[in-house]
């Protein structure tokens, strides 16, 4: 074996001048072109190489690079897994300050959206409606020309952008804005979080979003803030909230979370104590509770006397005790857009000496940086016409505010969108932006942590950053890399202390991030003038309800509305896929005589907007409210005609020059532009009903009063147990079935590794990263509306999700489940074929090739987890073959197939271990669905060896298998979910 | 057989008309030599239009797959083993008349077990359909065989009740189709007697050279009771192995000990009733009013009635299991079963198997052809439900709550089921026109009147040997 | 009786003949590819390569090591060597001969096959670059796998599994040649061997779970 051979592979000749990118292109798609053309079976297969050879990249072989999630603006730091030139998978870099490893659903499905045909490609100009694609050199020089006029003439710029946490991106925009005698940088967040800013302004004197730590936090208490899943920085505060609530690490102490909310958010339906909160009432509410934090304290403050009046006051009590209890270990957060709200939070958590504790300002985040203050002002202009240039990068207006800011009432708009949207549309120019895995950036999430973007192949489209955009129209037509490198040299690396620039640079780059000391002061000073309480606002007349807009985990505020991976994500509260929907509780539904998936016309009582939309009766949910998802209804949604199986009764996804869903934010703007909540709106029914496209039918784990047996009216499923009753007793949650095991089998395999998975309810939150992470790790396919519909969702991993108790204390148990890999596998034996075998480490080996489809594996499967190809479930966007994992098969139809424990992953890490020469280790396997969870719920590994963690976790008393009285032995471990209700509330086991 | 034809014990009306056995010839033979009555042709049309509609769903399903039937994850089997169980089920009687009661020595079933036989063996057809046509990829449906291979060689899964399936249902097949076929033998030599040109050359082919002597007769005598012998116990077996597609698997309301001899009973109460539905149209259609008299009809009925009554005793078995073992999930799926989603097809099911034979039980009735004729149509509705409800039902909601899902069929599933029929109906119209429908020298072993039946084989011999 | 027998004698002619037909014509099952021996773009020779210079396999198919795929060597690999070789000995010689003769400096031989693989990497005879970008070698692949296999070198060569077992004697091939059938049993019956562990001796258990090549 000749290894010194490694160093002469490159031509001295060859290495000069070839940049990577060269060779990616020559090696990427050499190979994928060629593994493409190698499906079809030819006469020929060609086998295309290299021309230049490189130490780095071996065709075959998976190599990972370091850069930033570009999902939404929380900017987690990401390993793009890249096969052969290039990326198939997104995962968490371990030890970012915000990502912790894991990864949310709508980071997962950003690696698809790479690979989108939709997108533009190269500068474009539009005249007359008709698009004209221009090099950028020649756009370059036309806009230059225009630019050059407005400095001259004085014309005013305007630039609407999102947040912008690229430091390098903010230098270029001020060093472009500068040139212009009248420009202004604007930025509002889709989702937006901009009161709280606005009200640490009031309170702090400082424009600042706190860090919020949720590790820290003892007493949690959230009023319609949805953190777990969509809340500014979810990955960050998920693994946050559950290293403070984590069993196995503290064991003393676990955190207790209040959410009072509206709606039923993923967050609060896994809430210690939830309640439900009109949206109307918050302010008094939080009145109520600084009124109380403020007795507790002794002191008399500006909210003296609110908790007389305030809603819930019984509650509010119990929750001021708690908070108090824990002071400077709480944290007092909530989700509503106004700012005389969010002071009062403030101020409880000033009340409770939180800054400085579990709020840090000093490391303050800037995942939500927009002031929406600022579009009113915009407007105005706009509507005088008095906008010579409207720059639009990274916000989709049109959509976001349903047309209320007339963008196309400025004289000259360029959109810098990515693919047609709704702003797009309108645009004099695009210059798009590439996608993040194809470009340079930079990003500082947290104040201190610095990401660094690069590509990971070379540019499918031609983009240009914003930030190459603003300095080639200003006249510095350097690379993107030289300009993110020049801004990282001048303003970072003197930070870092390390003496040589490019060690500096390439390390960073190499980790992906870098945090550097932080030398902000903040003041400690708080305003109490500031303060107010705040009574109920007027609550919806009768007929009328509270509208409640939300974003869904995957679809955000609509950005990632061509992401068919996300659209067929189920969302972790309603089970539903492919829409959005009216959300009413059971009594309202009642009340307005309207069933699942009626559907009704929801009108704005004091204007003239409405949408239509079926109706989704949803549990936990306030009476006087209407919740609506938004990111539906977007421009180009319309491509999903055609996702799924076509046949005969086959229903599209979409009808054709139709869009999914309605776009909820037409109920939310008023004509100045601004976004506004709680607005009073009227449910009338149209006649027509839609059957929603749920993976999930029964809610839970009581059965029918009809069909239920006495004694036996609950499964119990999913164990369950309160932190009291755990501390008092470890077994409190273990309440299996001790029955006496008789085998008919000898053991089904004898060696030292049974592969194992043990998941943590108390740990999951339910969020579904793991869900997308899955299937784009495994190649599942996305299947359509109607096939959802018809029950034949391909996920290997669901997230079975249980409601427990009344309305008022609504609770949600989340369980994943996938392939249990028995031991003594029902699906096995019964197999005519062989098609599903056991290995002798344990596995249920499902072997595509040799299925003939008979359905009986599935049909005795206890846990319903294997999935048959009903179809031949083809790709919409042919383009996107190329996120396919190359080392997972492709099925075809009429096999069965199922979570394998991502095997590929195992033979992978074995065949390493065998090339150095050595055992795999505890750790050195990662499946898919643990590898992305942002609250590390899930672990792998060998059963038998009885020094790894999951044989640790295995052995604790809260361990659980599912369905065990029925001898299937499986390999997945469930750890009982333990919550901290309060005391008087403790059910107890069951 | 000579000494049975010495003893034989004959019951005055087993067959009317007072018939010689040249009558008897005659009558068989006739319709098969003369040009088919429009009669046939309009039941051979609907057949076939039947059949074509199967034919095209079908191959609509495997062309475009198995996801244009009304499957989901979690109900993996409807019609396609319903049907597949159904079918075998309505077999079962063939075997059980033929073989069986041959060795019983039943008399009466001469008229019949003819016909019966072949209509196991078309129903073991349409039955062989499903489980590959339900397959995903029913091209490679030779893999369930065990073939030597170069892939290991890699064999089937022993363990595994369908495979037994496969042997249960190919034995079953292979030893019908033989026993037919050598009942058919010297009946075969009287048409190639009667008839000349390319049909005598294909009979004479297919009689094997029949010559009717004493030693043919003998050894065919030796050889019927042999295959009756090795028939007698598939009658068990098959649907016994059928049902443990079911009874071997964790499915709640299939795992359950009850249901090899519920499924046997169950395929001797459908077979009956589809035999006595069959032999009701044909001694209309065929004029064979004197073969297929009111003392086939009423032993028919009295076996419909025993077994539909059998049938009811093991459906409150299996309640009283699901009860007596205390798993809630046993229990549940009976719950449901009742009262759940499915509970029609549970209702039409107990309706049409255990409360209408009971009608049988009125002489009235018995004698009336309207009366029992829709009876039999009952019980065969009701045996098909019988299947639908154990497998769709039980599997629709079974361990988790999250999985549960309903079932809806679609048109090309039900385009499935009605070829299922047209095969069927297309097969057994052509027998008819082709092969004797009533087994002409047993029928004249029971003859009671006219020339001795012996007269008759040897006139049968003399004309074989010429 | 006499044509009877006359039948069976024909029929069982029928049969035997079939089979010796079927042997000496190598039919072979749909699928299987042995002898496969496809005309490549360059007439690259592995008896030269392999057998009479004696070069390691791994010294171009590294990734044998390293990766999944033992990989088709880069152009680049080639011309390690064919910077300095750039045509076969004789021809070599015999311009040297000449050139004697003609009392001039011997001039570069280019053969037409490394003309093919200079042109590949965009250089001219005299080994400068053209100027024009290079265009890589369009190899016909001769180990083809169905897609539901994954087969894995690196394993096998760190395990000291000679190429030779699978790739046949590669040092005596003009041309590259399919020399076993990769058929499953193939595969498997290997397995099965090197699981067998000669006295004395601890051999790694060779698995023959399915889901070692098929996930």
């Amino acid at each position: 074996m000749d290894q010194s051979t490694e160093d002469e592979v490159l031509l001295p000749f060859e290495r000069e001048g070839s940049s990577r990118r060269g060779f990616l292109q020559l090696v990427g798609f050499g190979i994928a072109g060629a593994s493409l053309a190698g499906c079809s079976r030819g006469p020929t297969r060609r086998a295309i190489p290299a021309l230049e050879a490189s130490r780095e990249f071996v065709p075959g072989r998976p190599y990972w690079i370091a850069s930033s999630c570009g999902g939404c603006e929380a900017g987690c730091g990401v390993l793009a897994r890249c096969r052969d030139g290039r990326p198939i998978k997104l995962e968490g870099i371990p030890g970012h300050p915000v990502s912790a490893g894991g990864l949310c659903p709508a980071g997962q499905g950003s690696v698809l959206s790479l690979y989108d045909s939709k997108r533009f490609d190269g500068a474009r100009r539009i005249v007359d409606g008709r698009g004209q694609d221009l090099r950028w050199s020649a756009a370059d020089e036309e806009l230059t020309v225009i630019l050059d006029g407005l400095r001259a003439s004085g014309g005013r710029v305007r630039l609407l952008t999102s947040t912008v946490n690229s430091p390098s991106t903010r230098v270029a925009i001020d060093r472009f804005l500068e040139s212009f005698q009248d420009a202004r940088h604007l930025s509002y967040d889709g989702l937006s979080a901009s009161a709280i800013p606005s009200a640490h302004e009031l309170t702090h004197g400082e424009r600042v979003l706190p860090r919020y730590r949720f590790e820290r936090a003892k007493t949690i208490v959230a009023f319609d803030a949805d953190f777990l899943a969509t809340w500014i920085s979810p990955v960050e505060f998920a693994a946050g909230y559950t290293r403070g609530r984590d069993l196995d690490v503290q064991g003393e102490t676990m955190s207790r979370h209040y959410q009072l909310e509206a709606r039923t958010s993923l967050t609060g339906c896994r809430a210690d104590v939830r309640t439900r909160l009109a949206p109307w009432e918050t302010g008094a509410v939080l009145s109520g509770l600084c009124d109380l934090l403020e007795q507790c304290g002794g002191a008399r403050g500006p909210c003296r006397g609110a908790a007389e009046h305030a809603p819930h006051a019984e509650l509010l009590v119990t929750i001021a005790a708690d908070l108090w209890e824990t002071r400077g270990e709480s944290l007092v957060i909530a989700g509503a857009q106004d700012s005389e709200v969010q002071v009062l939070v403030n101020y409880a958590n000033e009340l409770l000496g939180n800054y400085g504790a579990t709020l840090d300002l000093v490391h303050a985040s800037q995942q939500r940086l927009g002031d929406e203050r600022e579009l009113a002002e915009l407007q105005a202009e706009l509507a005088d016409e008095q906008v010579d240039l409207l720059i639009v990068a990274g916000a989709n207006p049109v959509y976001d505010l349903a047309g209320a800011l007339t963008v196309e009432r400025a004289k000259l708009l360029v959109s810098c969108a990515a693919a047609p949207d709704e702003t797009s549309e309108l645009a004099d120019w695009v210059l798009p932006e590439p996608h993040f895995l194809e470009s340079w950036n930079d990003a500082e999430p947290l104040r201190g942590t610095f990401s660094l973007t690069q590509p990971t192949v070379p540019a499918l489209r031609s983009g240009r950053t914003l930030r190459a955009t603003l300095a080639a129209l200003g006249g510095d037509s350097r690379p993107d890399r030289e300009l993110l490198r020049d801004h990282w040299r001048r303003e970072l690396h003197p930070r870092s202390g390390v003496e040589d620039f490019d060690t500096f640079f390439d390390r960073a780059l190499d980790d992906g991030f870098v945090v550097l000391d932080e030398q902000r002061r903040v003041s400690d000073h708080f305003v109490r003038e500031a303060v107010h309480a705040v009574a109920s606002a007027p609550a919806p007349v009768t007929g009328a309800l509270s509208l409640v807009l939300y974003p869904k985990i995957g679809m955000l505020d609509g950005r990632h509305g061509h992401n068919p991976w996300l659209h067929e994500l189920p969302d972790p509260v309603s089970k539903i896929t492919w829409d959005n929907y009216a959300c009413l509780s059971p009594l309202t539904a009642e009340r307005l005589e309207l069933e699942e998936g009626a559907v009704v016309e929801i009108a704005v009582t004091d204007d003239a907007a409405a949408i239509s939309l079926p109706v989704h009766v949803q549990r936990g949910q306030h009476d006087g409210v209407v919740a609506v998802a938004l990111g539906y209804g977007r421009l180009g949604t319309d491509r999903f005609t055609d996702v799924g199986p076509q046949w005969l009764e086959g229903r599209p996804t979409v009808e054709a020059g139709s869009v999914i869903g309605a776009n909820a934010r037409l109920l939310a703007v008023d004509s100045a532009g601004r976004r506004l909540d709680g607005r009073h709106v009227t449910l009338a029914r149209t006649g027509a009903s839609v059957e929603l496209a749920a993976t999930q039918d029964h809610h839970s784990l009581v059965l029918p009063e009809h069909l239920a047996i006495e004694g036996h009216e609950r499964r119990d499923l999913v164990h369950t147990t309160s932190f009291a009753a755990w501390k008092a007793d470890p077994h409190a949650a273990a309440h299996g079935h001790d029955l006496p095991v008789t085998d008919l089998w000898s053991d089904d395999h004898s060696g030292d590794t049974t592969w194992g998975l043990a998941i943590d309810l108390s740990k999951c939150t339910g969020c579904s990263a793991c869900v997308v992470s899955c299937q784009a790790e495994n190649n599942v396919p996305v299947v359509g509306r109607d096939e959802v519909r018809r029950h034949r969702e391909m996920s290997w991993l669901r997230i079975d999700r249980y409601f427990e108790g009344g309305e008022d204390d609504l609770r949600a148990l989340h369980q994943p489940m996938m392939c249990q890999q028995c031991d003594h596998a029902p699906c096995e034996s019964v197999c005519p074929v062989l098609a599903t075998v056991h290995s002798a480490e344990g596995l249920n080996q499902q072997v595509y090739n040799r299925c003939v489809g008979t359905r009986y594996c599935a049909n005795t499967c206890p846990y319903k987890v294997r999935r048959f190809n009903w179809f031949e479930y083809p790709r919409e966007d042919a383009l996107q073959n190329h996120a396919l994992n190359p080392d997972v098969t492709i099925r075809s139809r009429g096999v069965m197939e199922k979570c394998s424990f991502c095997l590929q992953r195992i033979q992978e890490a074995k065949a390493e271990a065998r090339r150095e020469g050595r055992d795999v280790r505890d750790g050195d396997i990662t499946p898919a669905c643990q590898q992305s969870c942002p609250a590390g719920a899930i672990v792998f590994g060998n059963l038998r060896d009885p020094e790894s963690r999951i044989a640790q976790l295995a052995k604790r008393p809260r361990a659980y298998s599912m369905l065990e009285e029925l001898n299937v032995q499986p390999s997945v471990r469930y750890l009982a979910h333990v919550h901290n209700g309060r005391k008087e509330e403790d059910h107890g086991a069951h | 057989m000579h000494t049975e034809l010495q003893t034989a014990h004959r019951p005055p009306a087993l067959i009317g008309g007072n018939k010689t056995p040249t009558d008897v010839t005659r009558d068989v033979c006739g319709p098969l030599e003369r040009r088919p009555t429009r009669m046939w042709w309009l039941a051979f049309a609907g057949a076939l239009t039947l059949l074509a509609i199967g034919v095209v769903s079908v191959w609509y399903q495997i062309a475009t797959g198995i996801g244009t039937w009304g499957l989901n994850r979690t109900v993996g089997w409807g019609f396609d083993i319903t049907n597949f169980v159904f079918w075998v089920g309505i077999g079962h009687a063939g075997t059980l008349i033929s073989a069986v009661l041959l060795l019983f020595r039943q008399k009466w079933r001469t008229s019949i077990n003819r016909s019966a036989e072949a209509m196991t063996i078309f129903a073991v057809m349409c039955a062989g359909l499903f489980p590959v046509i339900h397959m995903g990829r029913p091209w490679l449906a030779f893999w369930v065989f065990p073939y030597p291979n170069f892939r290991g060689p890699l064999w089937v899964n022993w363990r595994s009740a369908l495979l037994w399936d496969v042997f249960a249902i190919g034995t079953y097949f292979t030893i019908s189709l033989v026993f037919w076929y050598v009942g058919l033998i010297p009946d075969l030599a009287t048409l190639r007697d009667r008839s000349r040109g390319l049909r005598k050359k294909i009979t004479g082919l297919l009689s094997l050279g029949w010559d009717g002597s004493a030693r043919t007769w003998s050894r065919y005598e030796m050889a019927c009771v042999l295959l009756a012998s090795l028939a007698t116990p598939l009658v068990v077996s098959v649907h016994s192995v059928v049902s443990t597609d079911f009874a071997t698997s964790v499915v709640p309301g299939w795992h359950t000990t009850v249901l090899p001899p519920y499924f046997v009973i169950g395929a001797v109460f459908s077979g009956f009733a589809m035999v006595l539905m069959l032999m009701l149209i044909a001694r209309k259609v065929m004029n064979f009013e004197d073969y297929i008299t009111t003392v086939h009809i009423t032993a028919m009925c009295k076996v419909i009635v025993f077994t539909g009554s059998i049938v009811g005793l093991a459906y409150a078995t299996e309640l009283f299991t699901a009860w007596y073992s205390g798993s809630e999930y046993e229990q549940f799926a009976f719950s449901n079963r009742i009262r759940g989603p499915m509970g029609w097809a549970y209702a039409v099911m107990v309706l049409c198997n255990v409360v209408a034979p009971q009608f049988l039980w009125s002489r009235r009735v018995r004698s009336s052809l309207g009366m029992v004729f829709t009876i039999t149509i009952m019980v065969n509705i009701g045996m098909w439900f019988e299947r639908f409800v154990i497998i769709a039902g039980s599997l629709q909601r079974d361990y988790l709550p999250s999985a549960w899902s309903d079932y809806v069929p679609t048109s090309i599933e039900f385009g499935a089921l009605i070829g299922g029929f047209g095969l069927f109906f297309t097969l057994f119209l052509l027998f008819c026109r082709f092969l004797p429908m009533i087994s002409i020298f047993e029928i004249k072993t029971v003859l009671s009147g006219g020339h001795h039946a012996t007269e008759e084989v040897e006139e049968t011999k003399e004309r074989g040997v010429a | 009786m006499m044509a009877l027998n006359g039948k069976i004698l024909a029929f069982f002619m029928l049969v035997i003949g079939t089979v010796v037909l079927a042997r000496t014509a190598s039919v072979r099952l749909p699928g299987n590819n042995q002898g496969y021996e496809p005309v490549q773009p360059i007439a690259y020779s592995h008896r030269l390569h392999a057998g009479e210079l004696g070069i390691d396999c791994q010294y171009c198919h590294y990734g044998a090591e390293r990766s999944r795929h033992a990989g088709i060597p880069s152009a680049s690999v080639c011309m390690n060597c064919h910077k300095t070789v750039t045509s076969g000995f004789d021809a070599f010689l015999e311009e040297r001969e000449a050139a004697e003769k003609e009392e001039r400096e011997p001039q570069r031989i280019v053969s037409s096959e490394l003309r093919k693989l200079f042109d590949a990497v965009g250089l001219d005879e005299k080994l400068e670059p053209t100027g024009e970008l290079g265009k890589p070698i369009e190899w016909v692949r001769v180990h083809n796998l169905p897609d539901f296999v994954y087969f894995d070198h690196r394993v096998h060569v760190a395990k000291g599994l000679a190429c030779e077992t699978c790739h046949g004697p590669v040092q005596s091939m003009e041309r590259i040649r399919q020399h076993s059938d990769l058929s499953m049993g193939w595969c498997v019956n290997c397995h099965r061997e090197s699981s067998i562990a000669p006295e004395g001796h601890l051999v790694e258990h060779a698995s023959t779970d399915c889901g070692v090549c098929h996930y």
